[in-house]
C-alpha cells in the first residue's frame, strides 16, 4: 500500500527563457491562457475548408457509437473520458497546416506542443514544411476553429494545405503570402484580405471564404515564435542553450551508465 | 468588406520592450556591405538572378511553370514520343502538381563554374554518379602473399620477379573474361571489358623496383611525401591485388558478383602463370583468393534490408572516409596548426573536404542507399545531396566557421574531445549557418525542405567538433546535439519528420556499451539499425570521419590500404575532383564505363 | 539481494495484489510465472492440421504473399490426406516421436494436445529437449518433421509409393526453406516467436512477435497486455545484456513501474488526468516524482535558477526518475488513445513526450535517455507515410522501427491497440485471431498481471 505522501503544489515551468519568444512559446503551451481572437470564421466554411465533408451532412462513422459497442471488461476503457468523436464513432480525418519560415505565429514542434496540451486524442507528424493533426472527425473540426480563428493563424504565412505542401522556406510572393503551388489562396485587393478560393485538398470552392487580413510585419515580429539575427538572436538564448545542453550531457552520460549522473 | 470583425490590436496598448528591439534590426542592416562580400551572395545572386537577401518574389507564378528548364522541356517532348511510338502514356506533365509555380532555378557546381539544371544530378540521369558508384562496388582487393605461399611451400614454385610479373601480365587478361587454360571457355569481348583491370599496392620499396611499374599504383606519385610515407609503412611489405571487376559485371549482377569474380580471375592466372593443374593446391590457392585476406568495401546488410556484398548499404563510413582523395597531395599536419598559421591554407583544406564529403559521402548515402534502394523512383535525396556540392553554400559556411578558428585559436594546441568544451564550438558554427539562411531568403528557397538544411547545418557543425578534437565520438555527439536539439528550439522545426530519430537516439547510444548500440563512427555504417532507414547524417558521420582524420593530421581514416586502392588514376570516376565528374557528366562529357554499344544496334 | 527497492504491486481497477516485494522478484531471471510464461513461449509449437489438409488438396504450397496465397498452383500436385479425421492419431504418433526418456530422475515434458476442435496441435517440445538444443529452432524444426512423418507413415507416402507426395509434404510444412530464408505466410508450423533464421539482432528472440498477437492473448485488456509486452520485451533486454550490471536495475525498475503498474503509479497518472491531456500528465508526473523525493530542485541560485526563474531539477536515483518516466510515458499514451479510442495516436505521444518533459524537468534525461522519442518520431513517420507501412499494432517488436529502445516502447503500442475502437485495418481480430482462441485454450495467458504479483508474493518469502 501506497504510504500518504504530502501533495505539494506544482507550478508547471514549461519552458526556459526569459524574454518575449519564449514568453510566447511558454503562452502557446500553456493550456491555462487563453489565445488571442482575431477573427471569426463561420462552422459551415470551416468545414468547407477542411473538405472531408459537406457542410450540413451526416458524419461517418467507422466503427458504432462506444455506448453500443460490444468489448471484452476493462477498467481503463472505461476510465478515461472519450472524446465527442470517439463517443460517435466518427472516422479519423485530419487538417494539415504549412507554416511559413519568415516570421511564423506558429511552427511545427510548437504545434506538436500545443497539441498535446490544449486538445485530447491528437495524432500529430511534424515535419519542416507542414504538419498534420488527426483527430475524430468532429474533433478535429473543433481543433480547426481555434486554429484558424485565433492568434495561431496568420492568414498569409499560416496555410491550410492537404497535398503539396512545398514552399514554407521559399520567397513571399508579390502579395507577401507564402508560396502554394496549388493556388488555394489569393490576396484579395478590395477586401484587404486572404481568401480561399479551394479547399485543403486544392478542389475549388464554389464560393471563396475569406480569412482575414495579412498581419503586418511589425505585428509578426512582436508575434514570432523564432530566433532571428535581426531581432531576437538565438545566439543570445543563454538559458535555452543551458538547458539544451544538459539534456545532451544526460543523455549521453546516463545512456552510457545511468547511474553515472546521479545527483548532477 | 466581408463582415468579419477584425479583432487584432484594437485596444491602445503601451509601448513593449520588443518595440526597442527592431534597432537591432536597423543595426543590422550595416552590415550588409560585409554581406556583399561573401561567396555566398555572389552565388545565390547569379543563381537567382536577383538580390538573394530580399524576402520577396515578384515573379512568383509567372515563371511559365515547367518550361523554365530545359531538362523538363526535353522529358516533356520525349514523354509524348514516347507515348505515340508505345501506345501508352509515358511521362506527362498535364498530371500531378503543376511544376513551375516557384522558380525552377539552375545549379551551380561548386568549386566550378558549371551550372546545370537540377535533374541532371537524379543519380538516374547522371553517368558520373553511376559510375562512382560502380567504381565502389567493382573494387575488391585480395592479400597476394597468402596464395605465394601456398604456391612456395606446396608446390614448390618458385616465386620471382618475373613471375609475379607474369601473374600480374595474365590476371589483365582473365579480370576482363580473357581464358587461359581451357579450350572452349566463352570469352567476353575485350571492348566491353575495357575498364577491367588489377593494379599492386605495397609498401615494400624494393618489391616496387622489381615490379613492372605500370601494374603498380604509385603511392610516392599521387599522395604529398608525408602521407606517401605513413602509407606505405602501414600497409607494410604485404603485396596487394586491387581487382576491378568490369562494370558490366556489376550492372548484371550485383556487388555480391565482384569478389567472386575477382577470385576466380586471381586463380586462374595463377594456374596459368605456374603452370599447375586440377590439383588440390588450387582450392588453397582459391580459398586464400576468396577468404584468407579479402577487403570488400561493403558487407552483407541484416535479412530485412537484405543486399550482398559490396553494395552502399554495407560500406562502413570509415571507408567512404578513405575513398575520399580530395586532399592526398596536401602535408599531414594536425588541422589545428594549419589554421591558426595560415587562413587560405587551412581554407584548402576545408574546401577540399567539403567537396569530398559533400559529392561522395551525400551521394552514396543520401541519394543511393536512401533514395534508391531503400525508396525507390522519388527524387528527393538528389535535392539533399546536391545540398553539400552546389551553390558554393558549404563553401561559404566553412569559410566563416575557419575565420573564427583563426582568429581565436591562436595559442591552442590541442582541443580535448569532451562535451563541455565541444559544445560552445557547436553552438557558435551553428549560428552562423543558422543565422545565414535567415538573412539570404533566397538560400532558403535553395535548400527548400527541412532535410537540406538540417543535414547541411547538422553535419558541418559535428564536422568543426571533430576537426578541432581528433573524435569521431564527439563529432556524432555535435552531429545529433545540433540537428535534434540545437536546430530544433531555434526555429521550431528540423527535417523530414523521422530524419531526426537518429538524433535522439543517437546520444545515448553514442558511447553506450551494449549489443546494438555504441561502437567508433568509422565502423558504423548505413546498415546500423538506426540508421538504415533515417536519412540526412551520413555526410555528417562520413565527415566526422575525414575531420577527424584531419584533426590528427592522419594520411586515412580507416583503412591505409582501402585509401590507397582508390589513388588510381586508371579509374573511370575521379574520386580527388568528384564535383567535376558529376559536372561534366551533366553537361553529358562523361564518358562511363560498362556500356554496351558494341552489342546492340546502332541508335 | 542486490538491490533494497521495495514496491507493491497493483491490479487495474487500484487494488493492491502484492505488498512489500523486493525490486528482483519481477525480474525474468527470478520471478517464477514470468520464467514459466517466457518457457513456454519459447518451446512451443503450433501445427495447423487442417491448413496442411487443404493445403493438400488444393495443392498449394510455397507461396510468398501474405492474402490469397495463390501465385503458386500447381493443382496436379494435389493430395486427398485425410489428414483431420486422424487427428488424434497423428497426435499420437507425433508426441511418440517427441518424447524424451526420463533419466536421472528428471520427468518427460513432452505436450502434445489437440485444440481449437482438433484442427490444430499443440507441441510442447520437452525441456530436455531445448536443453540439448544450441538455440530454439526444435520448436520449428521438430515439430513439423514429426508431423511429417507421422502423416507420411500413416498414409503410406513413400519415395516408392508417391515421390512427387514426399517432396510436395516439405513444401507444405515448410514453404520453399530452404530455398527462401523464410518459411510460408501462413505456415502450418509455427510458434510464437519467428524463426531464428530470421532473426535480426543477437539476443532478439523474445521480441519476434507482433505487438496485436500480445493484445489478444490479453483479450485487449490494456493492463495485462502491457504486462506481456513488458515480459516478452524484458526478456530480450535480459539475453541481449542489455539489462547487465549497471543497467539490470534500471530494466527492473521500469518494468515494475511501467509493466506491472508498481505503487499504483500508472493507474493514479490516469485517473488524475482521465479528462486531460497528455500535458497534463506531464505535469502529474512532475509533480508526484517531486512528493516522492524521486527529484528535487538541484539548488536555488543561479545557474541552478535561470533568471527568468526556471529551475533545474536533478535526481540522485537516475534509474527511479527513467522508471517514472516510462510510467508517466504509458499514461501519457492512455489518455492520450483513450481518448480518441484510435490507435495511431500512440505514436505522436511516444515521439514528443521526451520533448516536453525534458522542457519540464530543466533538462532532465526523457524516457530512456532519449532512444523512445528518437524511435517514437521514426515510428510516427513511418506509420503515416508511403515509406513504411501497416498499423502500430502490426509491427513485431523487433523490428527495425520500433527496436532501439530499452523495451519500454512497445508495452505503450499494447496499450493503444487494446484501447483503438476499431479504426485499425491491421486491428488484432485482422492479424492473430488465432491467439484469441489460443488465450481461451492455455490460461497461463489469462491475468498476468495478477500472477506476477502473485508469483513475486511467493518467492519474496526466498529472498533475502
Amino acid at each position: 500500500m501506497t504510504k500518504e505522501k504530502k501533495k505539494i503544489d506544482y507550478t508547471p515551468q514549461i519552458y526556459p527563457g526569459a524574454e518575449p519568444v519564449s514568453e510566447r512559446r511558454r503562452k502557446i503551451m500553456d493550456p491555462n491562457r487563453r489565445l488571442l481572437k482575431l477573427r471569426d470564421i463561420p462552422d459551415d466554411e470551416v468545414v468547407t475548408l477542411l473538405g472531408h465533408r459537406a457542410p450540413g451532412s451526416l458524419y461517418s462513422s467507422v466503427h458504432p457509437p462506444l455506448d453500443e459497442l460490444m468489448e471484452p471488461y476493462d477498467p481503463i476503457k472505461l476510465l478515461v473520458e472519450p472524446t465527442p468523436g470517439a463517443r460517435a464513432g466518427d472516422r479519423m480525418r485530419f487538417v494539415q497546416f504549412a507554416d511559413s519560415f519568415w516570421r511564423p505565429v506558429i511552427a511545427p514542434w510548437l504545434r506538436a506542443r500545443l497539441y498535446f496540451n490544449r486538445f485530447r486524442g491528437v495524432d500529430t507528424v511534424i515535419y519542416s514544411g507542414r504538419e498534420i493533426l488527426e483527430m475524430r472527425e468532429r474533433d478535429v473540426e473543433a481543433a480547426t476553429r481555434i486554429l484558424i480563428e485565433t492568434e495561431l493563424f496568420d492568414p498569409a504565412r499560416t496555410a491550410l494545405r492537404g497535398l503539396t505542401v512545398h514552399g514554407h522556406a521559399l520567397r513571399l510572393d508579390e502579395n507577401g503570402l507564402m508560396f502554394d503551388a496549388r493556388r488555394r489562396y489569393t490576396y484579395d485587393k478590395d477586401l484587404k484580405e486572404v481568401v480561399y478560393i479551394k479547399d485543403m485538398h486544392a478542389r475549388i470552392l464554389d464560393e471563396p471564404i475569406p480569412v482575414g487580413r495579412p498581419l503586418t510585419e511589425k505585428e509578426l515580429m512582436q508575434m514570432d515564435v523564432t530566433y532571428r539575427w535581426d531581432t531576437r538572436q538565438y545566439k543570445s538564448r543563454t538559458e535555452i542553450l543551458s538547458v539544451i545542453a544538459r539534456i545532451a550531457k544526460f543523455r549521453i552520460n546516463a545512456g552510457f551508465k545511468p547511474d553515472l549522473m546521479n545527483g548532477r | 468588406m466581408s463582415g468579419k470583425k477584425d479583432l487584432a490590436f484594437e485596444k491602445k496598448r503601451i509601448a513593449k520592450e520588443t518595440e526597442y528591439e527592431y534597432e537591432l534590426s536597423a543595426i543590422a542592416k550595416k552590415f550588409l556591405p560585409t554581406e556583399k562580400n561573401r561567396l555566398l551572395f555572389k552565388t545565390m545572386k547569379k543563381v537567382f538572378g536577383m538580390d538573394p537577401m530580399t524576402g520577396i518574389d515578384v515573379k512568383m507564378y509567372k515563371r511559365g511553370g515547367f518550361h523554365q528548364l530545359k531538362s523538363k522541356t526535353e522529358f516533356a517532348k520525349w514523354g509524348k514520343q514516347i507515348a505515340i511510338e508505345r501506345g501508352l502514356p509515358a511521362y506527362n506533365r498535364a498530371v500531378g502538381i503543376p511544376l513551375g509555380q516557384r522558380a525552377l532555378e539552375p545549379y551551380i557546381i561548386s568549386g566550378t563554374d558549371i551550372i546545370v539544371d537540377y535533374d541532371d544530378l537524379h543519380h538516374v540521369n547522371n553517368a558520373a554518379i553511376q559510375q562512382m558508384l560502380d567504381d565502389i562496388k567493382r573494387t575488391v582487393i585480395l592479400n597476394l602473399d597468402i596464395p605465394h605461399q601456398v604456391l612456395q611451400v606446396r608446390a614448390g614454385k618458385e616465386i620471382t620477379p618475373e613471375t609475379v610479373n607474369l601473374y600480374l601480365e595474365t590476371v589483365q587478361h582473365t579480370i576482363g573474361g580473357g581464358a587461359v587454360a581451357q579450350e572452349h571457355m566463352a570469352e567476353i569481348h575485350p571492348g566491353l571489358t575495357a575498364d577491367a583491370y588489377c593494379k599492386v599496392i605495397t609498401g615494400n620499396d624494393e618489391l616496387i623496383d622489381m615490379l613492372d611499374r605500370r601494374f603498380i599504383i604509385d603511392i610516392d606519385k599521387q599522395y604529398h611525401p608525408d602521407r606517401a610515407k605513413a602509407l606505405k609503412k602501414a600497409i607494410g611489405n604485404t603485396m596487394f591485388l586491387v581487382a576491378r571487376v568490369p562494370t558490366i559485371a556489376v550492372r548484371i549482377g550485383d556487388g555480391g558478383v565482384v569478389y567472386r569474380w575477382a577470385a576466380m580471375q586471381s586463380s586462374m592466372a595463377f594456374i596459368s602463370a605456374y603452370r599447375l593443374t586440377g590439383e588440390s593446391i588450387i582450392s588453397d590457392i582459391a580459398y586464400a583468393a576468396k577468404s584468407a585476406q579479402l577487403i570488400q568495401m561493403g558487407e552483407r546488410t541484416w535479412f530485412s534490408r537484405a543486399r550482398s556484398q559490396n553494395e552502399p548499404g554495407g560500406i562502413p563510413f570509415g571507408y567512404v572516409a578513405d575513398f575520399i582523395q580530395c586532399f592526398r597531395d596536401l602535408p599531414p599536419r594536425p588541422f589545428i596548426e594549419i589554421i591558426t598559421e595560415d587562413l587560405e591554407e587551412g581554407r584548402k583544406y576545408l574546401h577540399r573536404m567539403a567537396e569530398g564529403v559533400g559529392t561522395i559521402a551525400n551521394i552514396l548515402d543520401e541519394l543511393i542507399w536512401y533514395g534508391f534502394y531503400m525508396s525507390g523512383g522519388l527524387g528527393f535525396s538528389t535535392g539533399v545531396a546536391a545540398g553539400g556540392y552546389c551553390g558554393e553554400v558549404v563553401t561559404d559556411f566553412v569559410d566563416s566557421v575557419s575565420e573564427l578558428m583563426h582568429r581565436y585559436m591562436q595559442n591552442v594546441k590541442k582541443v580535448p574531445p569532451r562535451w563541455d568544451t565541444v559544445r560552445w564550438i557547436l553552438e557558435v558554427s551553428l549560428q552562423i549557418m543558422m543565422e545565414t539562411y535567415e538573412k539570404y531568403p533566397s538560400l532558403m528557397e535553395f535548400h527548400w525542405g527541412g532535410a537540406h538544411r538540417v543535414s547541411l547545418v547538422g553535419n558541418l557543425a559535428g564536422n568543426t567538433a571533430a576537426m578541432l578534437t581528433g573524435s569521431t565520438t564527439v563529432g556524432l555527439q555535435g552531429v545529433h546535439y545540433a540537428i535534434g536539439l540545437l536546430m530544433k528550439e531555434g526555429w521550431l522545426r528540423t527535417g523530414w519528420a523521422g530524419q531526426e530519430v537518429q538524433d535522439h537516439v543517437g546520444l545515448a547510444y553514442s558511447t553506450a556499451l551494449r549489443m546494438e548500440e555504441g561502437g567508433l563512427v568509422e565502423l558504423r555504417g548505413p546498415n546500423y539499425p538506426f540508421a538504415s532507414y533515417t536519412a540526412g547524417h551520413s555526410a555528417g558521420l562520413t565527415g566526422t570521419c575525414v575531420s577527424a582524420a584531419m584533426a590528427r593530421g592522419s594520411s586515412w581514416a580507416c583503412s591505409p590500404v582501402v585509401n590507397v586502392a582508390f589513388a588510381d588514376p586508371h579509374l573511370k570516376f575521379d574520386f580527388a575532383r568528384p564535383s567535376l565528374a558529376i559536372a561534366k557528366a551533366a553537361l553529358r562529357q562523361f564518358m562511363p564505363a560498362g556500356e554496351r554499344d558494341l552489342i546492340i544496334p546502332s541508335h | 539481494m542486490r538491490y533494497k527497492d521495495r514496491l507493491d504491486l497493483y491490479s487495474d481497477t487500484g487494488e493492491c495484489i502484492a505488498e512489500n516485494i523486493p525490486l528482483e522478484a519481477i525480474s525474468p531471471l527470478i520471478n517464477p510465472y514470468i520464467r514459466k510464461l517466457l518457457r513456454f513461449i519459447k518451446s512451443t509449437a503450433f501445427v495447423d492440421l487442417k491448413a496442411i489438409e487443404t493445403m493438400a488438396r488444393t495443392g498449394r504450397a510455397g507461396h510468398t504473399t501474405s492474402l490469397r496465397r495463390d501465385e503458386v498452383q500447381m493443382p496436379w500436385h494435389s493430395r486427398d490426406w485425410p489428414i483431420l479425421e486422424n487427428a488424434e492419431l497423428i497426435a499420437e504418433y507425433v508426441e511418440n516421436i517427441l518424447k524424451t526418456y526420463p533419466y536421472n530422475g528428471c520427468q518427460d515434458d513432452t505436450e502434445v494436445r489437440l485444440f481449437e476442435g482438433g484442427q490444430k496441435l499443440m507441441i510442447k517440445i520437452s525441456n530436455h529437449r531445448m536443453d540439448c538444443a544450441s538455440g530454439r529452432a526444435p520448436v520449428y524444426t521438430l515439430s513439423g518433421l514429426a508431423v511429417g512423418q507421422a502423416i507420411c507413415d500413416l498414409f503410406n507416402i513413400t519415395p516408392e509409393t508417391d515421390p512427387d507426395g514426399c517432396a510436395f509434404l516439405k513444401n507444405i510444412l515448410y514453404g520453399r526453406y530452404p530455398q527462401t530464408v523464410t518459411f510460408q505466410p501462413g505456415n502450418p508450423v509455427s510458434g510464437f516467436l519467428r524463426p531464428p533464421q530470421t532473426q535480426e539482432g543477437i539476443g532478439t528472440g523474445y521480441r519476434t512477435i507482433i505487438t496485436n498477437h500480445l493484445v489478444a492473448l490479453a483479450n485487449k485488456r490494456t493492463f495485462d497486455a502491457v504486462a506481456l509486452a513488458t515480459i516478452l520485451e524484458q526478456g530480450a533486454q535480459f539475453e541481449m545484456g542489455n539489462a547487465l550490471g549497471w543497467y539490470e536495475r534500471y530494466h527492473l525498475l521500469g518494468m515494475a513501474y511501467q509493466g506491472f503498474n508498481a505503487n499504483n503509479l500508472v493507474l493514479d497518472f490516469i485517473v488524475e488526468n482521465k479528462s486531460g491531456t497528455v500535458g497534463d500528465v506531464i505535469r502529474s508526473l512532475m509533480r508526484k516524482a517531486l512528493e516522492d523525493g524521486v527529484i528535487r530542485p538541484k539548488g536555488d541560485k543561479f545557474p541552478d535558477v535561470q533568471p527568468s526563474g526556471y529551475k533545474f531539477y536533478t535526481s540522485d536515483d537516475i534509474p527511479l526518475w527513467n522508471a517514472y518516466t516510462c510510467a508517466g510515458l504509458l499514461a501519457a499514451c492512455v489518455v492520450n488513445v483513450g481518448a480518441s479510442r484510435a490507435a495511431q495516436c500512440v505514436s505522436a505521444v511516444l515521439g514528443a513526450f521526451g520533448d516536453m518533459l525534458c522542457f519540464e524537468s530543466g533538462g532532465l534525461p526523457d524516457p530512456d535517455c532519449g532512444r523512445i522519442m528518437g524511435t517514437g518520431l521514426g515510428f510516427c513517420f513511418y506509420t503515416h507515410s508511403i515509406y513504411g507501412g501497416a498499423g502500430p499494432g502490426a509491427f513485431p517488436m523487433d523490428h527495425v522501427l520500433i527496436k532501439h529502445t530499452s523495451g519500454f516502447f512497445t508495452p505503450c503500442v499494447a496499450a493503444a491497440m487494446c484501447l483503438d475502437a476499431g479504426t485499425q485495418i491491421f486491428s488484432p481480430q485482422m492479424t492473430s485471431a488465432g491467439f484469441f482462441k489460443i488465450r481461451e485454450e492455455f490460461p497461463i495467458f489469462q491475468n498476468p498481471l495478477q500472477k506476477v504479483a502473485e508469483a513475486a508474493l511467493e518467492v519474496k518469502k526466498h529472498m533475502k
